[in-house]
């Protein structure tokens, strides 16, 4: 490649950054503004919105903020922790049972389940939502926080499954063996020496699950019922109330958890043995 | 006796049982059950009545019970916008990524790995929250006119939330990611001795490019493609927010049939038409990419 | 009334037989009977496909055999998963696990068996001496050459202190000097630790080196068993005979006898004298003669006993010796050994006519196979 279309490709690689980034910067610069008239006109630096949705005081009148007590938004955000710990914790042992079962086995329905596998994943997600808010309702059950834990699980146990299979594809199946061969019966075997190998796999697949399940926003939407609603719920439902700056301060520090926790598990996923 | 495959298959049904009791009753019952749910007569306030009832395709697709309810050419509009919508939203992203995924595959060692990280992250942002970075944008006190009219350029607020360019910008938004790592995914695995055996041989660059990098990417480009296509169709959030009453896309008609209409087979039929489409989709690509490819695009 | 028990473990009529994904049937092992003696280095040898690797990993138990039956101290092991059974494995990879360092690796074995800590210890040091690894203890398996990784990989199975030792190609991962050099320490370390050791290799070479029996295979099947030298000097038939060094090799009937001795017509009619044995005229067999059994001299020179005569094609040098390749009369092909030499006897080159004399008693006859 000549050195002026290395160039080229440069340029067009910082717009690429610049145009995935500058959304998310602009929310954060806005999160700061202090004018509470004209949101997108600069006016100076401010906590207040920050403040405001930790219910500490501010100079801010109610009709600037929609989070009049922080009941409801930290209720939201308890309601989201809870899933997405519950979904990520049951979706990784389930994904990754699978993914054992269908990388050290041969067996006749093996494709059946490899294709079955990435349905939900590939799935509109709003065709699960509605299949699963018919199913629910059909059988009786309460729609809540259960509900959207088992939900998610259905879409989240492919991501893990997906995950660990391609670690365990990396991983020597004599390890395996050798250490059958050395004495260990399979649950030593399973924690002493696959678990260790594919563990990057697991705790990437864990973190993974956990953060889209945290921002699940179509499913839940279907599944969740009156008084179970999530931070992306209530986000949704503040945005479609119209748009106040105090947005801006939720979304940035949602951001920023999520890029935190995004960055361990990119991190985890890259890390060789 | 126990014999070492008779203990090997034990393990696997343990293994197995947990993921075959899950997808069993959340997932191919629920499917089945809205299967059957599409073909139910809609109650008078929101129920069903057990009884067969083609007619909730038949409003979609041209055939209603006559006195009863009409064909309302609108549904068939809207399906048509959905696709076409979709179909765009996989072209601006495909052509965003393709030289952004050789931008970043050019790099070596840590910084390689550095930019694609840089280039991953935003995409395990807030679903929600980048739409809303695009209300920003894109309302008319936005970000947009605000610099087009401090720039001078034009005189009022251009009206550009609530129209199709929204939604498609909002859509691409958030879909570039499953577009880019698997087109980067198949970048990355092009060996690039293959272009130079192929500049070698007296290839344009232009030639080299249709005739030995564009097939050997074409994988990654159909993969993502497809896992655009599918969440760009039967979206709702986007619209909802940045397309509002004006961009009604399937998946509102549906969210409005489930929580507004109460007509939950109408809905449930609508999804089936956006499920079957997926699922033809999904079957050409299958038989024509062969098996393992659903798989390593869904990975990346 | 079965026989005297002969050897530790006993194979008997060991059958395996796979489908492949493409529906074909293999069978890796058909009908195998094979006995490891104690304290005894047996090799088994035989090409890529040839079921050694599916008999080692039955003895392993890792496979299920299909029939037939593996017997350690005349008990069945059918059913007795990997880890209950007192065999240790060299893999090929050498499956040293990455997360361990070496003397967790070592230990394993041990730690499972929950051995008490300072007797593990005691013998991790033992078994890293032995290898000559003393003081590599606590560095990990990637840290190490192919050479010291392969060493730790043997420590690691025999301070297990197993009945039998099993090594998958032990030694193929290595360049070939160090190859040369662990074939002997291999055969060392056996006699030191008076283990048996059964080693699966395709290099016939480093089976004559190392082995004190060797157990030929093919198509699933254990073509002949004996030491290097029988093995060498009177394979049991063709396939033994070719796979086992260079050799002459022609098939043909007993023409008649004579004295001692019996005159081979080969098919294409050619009388070669050889050691007579019971075996009737007119019967079919292959008759071999080792290249180097064959004494090389220009046309006409006087020799004593039987010969063969032919044309030289080609005269290759290996090492300190001359390989002389000529064709016989009726056109197949002979390769005979000239030892010692730099330089070709005067007046043998391409094309010239060359006499090979032989011994009838180093002739040797083998039932053809069906």
């Amino acid at each position: 490649m000549s050195r002026r279309s290395g160039r080229v490709l440069d340029a067009y690689g910082a717009v690429f950054l610049l145009l995935l980034y500058a959304p998310i910067a602009l929310i954060l610069v806005y999160s700061f503004n202090s004018n509470v008239v004209n949101m997108m006109a600069w006016e100076g630096f401010t906590l207040d919105w920050y403040r405001s949705i930790f219910g500490l005081t501010t100079r801010l009148s109610e009709s600037q903020i929609y989070v009049h007590s922080t009941e409801a938004l930290l209720a939201a955000v308890r309601h989201s922790a809870i899933v997405a710990l519950c979904a990520s914790t049951l979706s990784t042992a389930i994904g990754t049972a699978t993914a054992l079962g269908l990388a050290r086995h041969d067996f006749r329905l093996k494709r059946v389940y490899q294709g079955l596998l990435v349905l939900p994943m590939v799935m509109p997600d709003i065709v699960l939502g509605i299949a699963l808010l018919i199913f629910f309702v059909g059988a009786g059950f309460k729609l809540g926080l259960s509900t959207i834990v088992i939900g998610h699980c259905v879409f989240l146990s492919s991501y893990v499954f997906v995950i660990v299979s391609a670690r365990l594809a990396g991983m020597n199946t004599e390890l395996e063996e050798a250490s059958a061969d050395l004495g260990a019966g399979p649950w030593t075997t399973f924690r002493r020496v696959t678990l260790p190998q594919i563990m990057p796999g697991v705790a990437g697949g864990a973190l993974l699950a956990f953060i889209i399940s945290l921002d699940d926003l179509v499913i839940t939407y279907f599944i969740a019922g009156v008084d179970s609603t999530t931070l992306p719920l209530f986000i949704y439902g503040m945005l479609r109330r119209g748009i106040k700056p105090e947005i801006n301060a939720i979304a940035i520090l949602l951001l920023v958890f999520s890029f935190v926790v995004a960055a361990t598990g990119l991190w985890l996923r890259s890390r060789r043995q | 006796m126990t014999t070492l495959a008779g203990s090997r298959r034990l393990r696997l049904t343990a293994l197995l049982t947990p993921v075959s009791l899950l997808l069993g009753t959340c997932f191919l019952v629920p499917l089945g059950i809205m299967a059957v749910y599409s073909f139910l007569t809609p109650g008078l306030y929101g129920g069903v009545e057990w009884s067969f009832y083609p007619y909730n395709y038949g409003r979609v697709l041209g055939a209603p019970l006559g006195d009863v309810e009409d064909f309302d050419p609108v549904y068939v509009e809207i399906l048509l916008r959905s696709l076409r919508l979709a179909g765009i939203v996989v072209a601006l992203s495909l052509v965003i990524s393709y030289p952004a995924a050789f931008w970043v595959a050019r790099f070596r060692g840590q910084r390689k790995s550095f930019v694609l990280f840089l280039v991953t992250l935003p995409f395990f942002a807030s679903l929600i929250i980048r739409v809303y970075a695009w209300m920003l944008i894109l309302r008319p006190t936005g970000f947009l006119n605000l610099v087009l009219e401090s720039a001078g350029v034009i005189d009022a607020p251009l009206q550009i939330i609530f129209t199709e360019v929204s939604v498609v910008a909002g859509l691409v938004y958030i879909l570039l990611p499953f577009m880019f790592l698997p087109i980067y995914a198949s970048v990355e695995k092009l060996d690039p001795a293959l272009v130079q055996a192929s500049q070698d041989l007296g290839a344009t660059p232009w030639q080299t490019f249709r005739r030995v990098v564009l097939p050997l990417t074409l994988p990654g480009v159909i993969g993502g493609s497809l896992i655009v296509f599918i969440p760009a169709f039967g979206n709702f959030v986007v619209p909802a927010l940045l397309g509002g009453a004006k961009v009604m896309l399937v998946g509102n008609i549906i969210e409005q049939q489930f929580l507004a209409a109460r007509n939950w087979p109408f809905g449930a039929a609508l999804a089936m038409l956006i499920l079957g489409t997926v699922l033809v989709l999904m079957l050409i690509y299958v038989l024509r990419i062969g098996r393992g490819g659903v798989a390593a695009g869904a990975q990346a | 009334m079965n026989p005297p028990v002969q050897g530790l473990l006993e194979i008997g009529g060991a059958v395996r037989i796979f489908r492949t994904p493409e529906g074909s049937i293999v069978t890796a092992l058909d009908e195998v009977d094979l006995a490891v003696r104690a304290n005894e280095f047996l090799t088994l040898l035989g090409p890529s496909g040839c079921g050694k690797t599916t008999l080692l990993r039955a003895i392993a138990g890792f496979e299920d055999l299909d029939r037939g039956d593996i017997r350690l101290d005349g008990i069945s092991l059918a059913g007795v998963p990997a880890y209950r059974r007192p065999f240790n494995t060299v893999f090929q990879s050498y499956a040293l696990f990455p997360h361990l360092d070496v003397a967790d690796n070592v230990g394993y074995g041990l730690d499972v068996k929950k051995l008490a800590r300072r007797q593990r210890d005691a013998r991790v040091t033992d078994a890293l001496a032995l290898v000559g690894l003393e003081g590599y203890g606590r560095r990990k398996p990637k840290q190490l050459s192919g050479g010291q990784q392969q060493r730790v990989a043997l420590a690691r199975a025999l301070v297990n202190r197993p009945r039998l030792l099993l090594l998958d190609e032990p030694l193929s991962a290595l360049d070939r000097n160090l190859r040369q050099a662990m074939q002997i320490e291999l055969k060392n370390l056996q006699h030191e630790v008076g283990i048996s050791f059964l080693v699966v290799t395709h290099d016939q070479e480093e089976a004559l080196v190392m082995s004190d029996r060797i157990a030929v295979m093919n198509g699933g099947r254990i073509q002949q068993v004996g030491t290097p030298g029988e093995i060498y000097d009177t394979p049991a038939n063709r396939f033994v005979a070719g796979f086992i060094g260079v050799s002459n090799v022609y098939a043909g009937t007993i023409d008649r006898r004579d004295g001692p001795h019996c005159i081979v017509r080969t098919d294409g009619g050619i009388d070669l004298w050889a050691r007579s044995a019971a075996i009737a005229a007119g019967a079919r067999l292959d008759v071999m003669i080792r290249p180097e059994q064959l004494q090389v001299v220009v046309e006409r020179t006087a020799l004593q006993g039987p010969s063969l005569e032919g044309t030289v094609e080609r005269l290759v040098f290996v090492g300190a010796d001359l390989q002389v390749h000529a064709r016989l009369a009726d056109g197949s092909p002979v390769k005979a050994l000239v030892r010692h030499r730099r330089t070709p006897l005067a007046g043998l080159e391409p094309g010239s006519a060359v006499r090979l004399g032989y011994d009838p008693e180093v002739v040797h006859l083998m039932a053809q196979q069906p």
